[in-house]
């Protein structure tokens, strides 16, 4: 994990939130917030319910409108920019609940998914993604709806990486998954970034998230309460008693740390 | 009336109810279908769907006819007629999305059902003060000889563009469903529907998903217009009942299941029809109770899977 070896030279971020505020009507869910993401790095945002992590993802794609402070992406000042035109930009953002188009089948869900991508390039990916997920290619003509709630958080991942992104939003990836089911969704994430992928994740399984990631933001009302590498968050003794549930070395750490074997469900 | 009559009667007319139900039903279902392309996408819909049905008409009077007195063929009359109404029709559903649905879809407003029910009192005066009062003549492409089926002790008539109005709206309408299961817009409209947060997260642009399918929704009750002017005469009120008819079908039929919506449309001609054999004047309070009757035994429409609405 040598991109946080590389964090403090003077790389410009991949993205750059800066003060951001962000409002739901008169309640103010983010008081300034400021994250940076680097090319290559798992970034995690942890915090415990209402903290206003989705909040946080959700202005970064441009889902909600932000109140003040700005986002930079690729060099690029996305603040304001419709949310339709950042997928554009190559930032993929796969949302809290997985969000499936339930009455249409798996792989038209990934073709929407390439809906920005020529006709032939959508129908490639979407071949591609079903070589990534075998078990989404052997259901790929049945209604995601009916999919299992691991299956429809694959193809949600699936269906957000097929534009290729430079930057993946993943938001409670292991939200409501059997533990065998969220082992596997950390495999997947350290095999996305092996193959170059940079991540942004939100996780209130903390452990989860610490083991998998280089960096951590502990965000707490709507602020960044404390940041730093995983491994150091991981024994902040604040963190340990708030989020990790009194030990820093569950079995969940363990099995992240040093993954057994490559994911079955990735090549 | 004995049962005896009321039979006899049944036998000798139903063969022509059914055949004029159907042509009739396919344009209540062609009317429909854009109640169900715009309240998928926006949970709201155009009630002067019917006036739109009406201008269309009233266009394809003043381009056909017009074209024809000027010796253009019938034929290059007729496609003329259809590129201007689907052009106007169009720009007509995307002014009525800007003007009288958008800026009205608040959270707790029913107002976009009165904008559109003034939208049709509007295009209805307009329509009197361009076209006037008189009903009119559009000329059938298909002349007006009307064909004739012999069923052993029973005759059909059937006019050709009677034959046309079914051909062409069943074939509209399975363009159109295919169009939106098939393509990758169509696709994209599932989506937004669906879910359309979600939708835009692909990149989908959800307002001009709404908008397409307000030009899409128009442009089926235009091409009704252009079916129905030769055989309807066209005049201001035309698109009342048909409109009034084709929600009906609708809320019966389900407004998310074009399917439920083409056999009920049909059905609702056929209704139609048959009480017209006993009593023409009373086929549409007749065919409204009918409805208001289905209505009260399943709120829902008929292919609700959940049932009776619990109250
Ligand atoms: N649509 C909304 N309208 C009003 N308030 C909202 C809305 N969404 C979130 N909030 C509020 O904003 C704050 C942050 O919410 P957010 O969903 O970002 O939290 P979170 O960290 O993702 O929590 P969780 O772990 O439960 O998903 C909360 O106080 C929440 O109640
Ligand atoms: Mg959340």
């Amino acid at each position: 994990m040598s991109a946080v070896d590389e964090y403090p030279t003077g790389k410009v971020p991949l993205l750059s939130v800066r003060n951001l505020v962000v409002e739901y009507g008169y309640v103010r869910a983010l008081h300034g917030l400021s994250i940076d993401v680097h090319q290559g790095e798992v970034v995690c945002l942890i915090g415990s319910n209402g903290a206003g992590k989705s909040t946080t993802l959700r202005a970064i794609s441009g889902m909600i409108p932000s109140a003040a402070g700005s986002v930079t992406f690729n060099g690029d000042d996305i603040t304001g920019v419709p949310g339709h035109d950042i997928v554009k930009m190559g930032l993929a953002h796969v949302p809290e609940g997985r969000q499936v188009f339930g009455d249409q089948s798996v792989h038209d869900n990934l073709i929407l998914g390439g809906i920005t991508l020529s006709r032939d390039e959508g129908r490639a990916r979407a071949e591609h993604e079903l070589d990534r997920f075998p078990i989404l290619r052997q259901r790929q003509h049945q209604r995601a709806g009916t999919l299992s709630g691991g299956e429809q958080q694959m193809l949600a991942i699936s269906r957000g990486l097929m534009i290729r992104p430079r930057l993946l939003l993943l938001d409670e990836p292991s939200m409501g998954l059997a533990p065998r089911l969220v082992h596997q969704v950390g495999e997947i994430i350290i095999q996305l970034q092996k193959q170059g992928m940079t991540i942004l994740l939100v996780e209130q399984m903390a452990t989860l998230a610490l083991a998998v990631s280089d960096r951590a933001y502990v965000i707490q009302n709507g602020e960044v309460r404390l940041s730093g590498r995983s491994e150091e968050i991981e024994n902040n003794p604040e963190v340990v008693s708030a989020y990790l549930g009194g030990s820093s070395t569950s079995d969940t750490v363990q099995q992240h740390q040093k993954p057994a074997q490559s994911g079955k469900e990735l090549q | 009336m004995d049962l005896a009559s009321i039979a006899e009667m049944l036998a000798q007319g139903l063969p022509q109810a059914i055949v004029s139900g159907l042509v009739y039903g396919s344009i209540y279902a062609l009317v429909a279908q854009g109640y169900y392309v715009t309240f998928s996408t926006t949970d709201t819909l155009n009630f002067a769907q019917g006036d739109f049905l009406m201008i269309a008409a009233m266009l394809s009077f003043t381009v056909l006819g017009g074209l024809a007195l000027s010796g253009v063929s019938l034929w290059l009359a007729l496609l003329a007629a259809i590129a201007v109404v689907v052009v106007v029709l169009a720009l007509m559903g995307i002014a009525v999305e800007r003007i009288a649905i958008r800026p009205l879809r608040g959270i707790f407003s029913f107002g976009w059902i009165l904008s559109t029910v003034g939208v049709a009192v509007i295009l209805r005066q307009m329509a009197e003060i361009i076209w006037g009062r008189e009903h009119m003549r559009v000329p059938s492409v298909f002349g007006d000889v009307p064909i004739r089926l012999n069923l052993g002790t029973v005759q059909i008539g059937i006019l050709p563009q009677e034959v046309f109005i079914l051909a062409a709206s069943l074939g509209a309408m399975i363009a159109v469903l295919f169009f939106l299961k098939k393509s990758r817009l169509g696709k994209a409209m599932a989506a937004v529907a669906f879910n359309a947060p979600a939708a835009a997260l692909m990149g989908i642009n959800v307002r001009h998903i709404v908008v397409l399918s307000y030009a899409l929704s128009s442009v089926l009750a235009g091409l009704a217009g252009v079916l129905v002017a030769p055989v309807l005469f066209a005049h201001a009120h035309m698109g009342t009942l048909p409109g009034l008819k084709a929600f009906a079908v609708g809320i019966i039929g389900g407004l998310g299941n074009p399917v439920g919506i083409l056999v009920v449309g049909l059905a609702l001609g056929i209704v139609e029809f048959v009480v017209a054999i006993f009593n023409a004047s009373l086929r549409d309070a007749v065919t409204f109770l009918i409805l208001i009757a289905i209505l009260a035994w399943r709120p829902m429409g008929l292919f609700d899977k959940s049932g009776r609405e619990k109250v």
